[in-house]
């Protein structure tokens, strides 16, 4: 039996929607069919979603979004699965703290209920027809606690849910946690982990009984077998994606940052008084970021070129396109790229605070997971 | 960005979904083996959330 708390789907641009397309049906090879709702997966309207459970036979179920305050359910609050001559109940809910925002052409509405009212009206019913209940919780880890507390029984006797998965905060539990006698378990961060939660199950009394350590998360890291079929799968689909974010035309991305009355000077200007420190960044790893990309052939990856260049999400920034006024240059991480733009060197006084403060801006803890700013910064002292 | 973290963007998120993939599929052939007792039955759930991510590592 394997179950997804949601967010199987990806950010709203068009890349991740392919993206998302290529996922959904190597997810379905594997076998998933049942699925909770995260916020996610209304990213790219009702419809995509619809389209996507026929496609694949999916399941998402929740019972708790509807499209108006007071009308139907979007989706059956939970559903039933045989496994082993056992009945295992399915029910999810999302956090109403979550917006939902999609990228359909006419943009859907979607009302959350109160998690905790979703579930005192459907749990009794869903307990009565189950052995097992699992709730596919897409809530914070703090409203995930809330929530459990009361819907185990001390005992284990009557609980009215037996095992949540906890959807939504970046976290994996390795240990079972119990809230009463909820089993609590956690495997998430972009496909990086998959839980396995091993039980027996009283045939009689249906009661759950766990071994010593009954939680195993994979970690899947380089050290994790690959299979030949779905790695040639991969293979293919990187190719058609980059393929695809090379025909998109420069410079059609949102730049929410910046001003247009402010400009990029580059770091040649920069080296015209500050030569010492040009020549410190042009020895460093920041004067070859860009090349990086270049040899993985994901110059063209809108996820990735924000933080190969110089402003890339500010006004004037770097532009593939611009060769006139010189923005096709701005690429590798530049001083300004640090620093902000040049043409506000001498009137904001904040040259060095600001960046100071922008090192995480891409040495997050995904991307630069031993980023530590002394030693980093050593790197580059200028 | 750093040597050291291109490493890491490889390891730690480049091949994972891949790796996810594979090694999925050898533990739904555990997911479904039989009862071991006469008075219990062997349950095994596999669960996961949040996967999306980028496939592809940057550089």
């Amino acid at each position: 039996m394997a179950l997804d708390g949601g967010d199987l789907f990806g950010q709203r641009t068009q890349s991740e929607k392919d993206q998302t397309s290529f996922l959904c049906k190597e997810t379905a090879a594997l076998g998933y069919k049942v699925f909770g709702v995260g916020e996610m997966d209304l990213n790219y309207g009702l419809d995509y979603l619809r389209e996507t459970e026929k496609t694949y036979g999916f399941l998402f179920v929740n019972a708790n979004v509807r499209q108006t305050a007071g009308g139907p359910l979007l989706f059956p609050p939970y559903t039933v699965i045989e496994q082993e001559g056992l009945r295992i109940g399915v029910i999810s809910v999302l956090s109403p703290a979550m917006k939902i925002t999609t990228m359909s052409a006419t943009p859907d509405q979607f009302v959350v209920d109160s998690p905790r009212d979703a579930l005192d009206k459907y749990l009794p019913e869903l307990r009565k027809k189950s052995d097992v209940v699992v709730l596919l919780a897409h809530l914070s880890s703090t409203e995930t606690r809330e929530l459990l507390v009361g819907m185990g029984d001390k005992d284990g006797n009557n609980p009215l849910i037996d095992i949540c998965v906890e959807g939504q905060d970046i976290r994996q539990y390795r240990r079972l946690n119990k809230i009463g006698s909820v089993a609590l378990l956690a495997a998430n961060n972009q496909g990086k982990y998959v839980g396995q939660l091993d039980m027996t199950v009283d045939k009689k009394s249906h009661q759950i009984q766990f071994g010593e350590e009954p939680v195993t998360i994979y970690e899947l890291d380089e050290k994790s077998p690959e299979t030949t079929a779905v790695r040639d799968r991969v293979t293919s689909f990187e190719a058609e994606a980059a393929k695809k974010a090379k025909e998109i035309p420069p410079d059609t991305h949102s730049r929410p940052l910046g001003s247009t009355s402010e400009k990029f000077l580059g770091a040649s200007a920069c080296a015209k008084c500050h030569s010492q420190d040009y020549q410190t960044y042009a020895s460093s790893a920041h004067a070859r970021a860009w090349q990086t990309l270049v040899e993985k052939g994901q110059e063209s990856n809108s996820d990735c070129v924000g933080c190969h260049v110089v402003g890339y999400n500010h006004v004037n920034g770097y532009d593939r396109g611009d060769s006139q006024s010189g923005r096709n240059s701005l690429y590798n991480v530049q001083c300004e790229a640090c620093h902000g733009y040049g043409t506000q060197h001498v009137r904001d006084g904040q040259w060095v605070a600001a960046a100071k403060s922008s090192c995480t801006t891409c040495h997050t803890a995904e991307n630069s997971p031993n980023f530590e700013y002394a030693s980093y910064w050593a790197k580059i002292k200028h | 960005m750093s040597r050291e973290s291109n490493r890491s963007m490889l390891g730690r998120r480049g091949s994972a979904l891949v790796a996810a993939l594979a090694l999925l599929l050898a533990a739904l052939v555990v997911a479904g083996r039989e009862s071991r007792a006469d008075q219990g039955v062997d349950l095994t759930l596999l669960f996961q959330s949040a996967v999306q991510g980028k496939i592809s590592p940057c550089g």
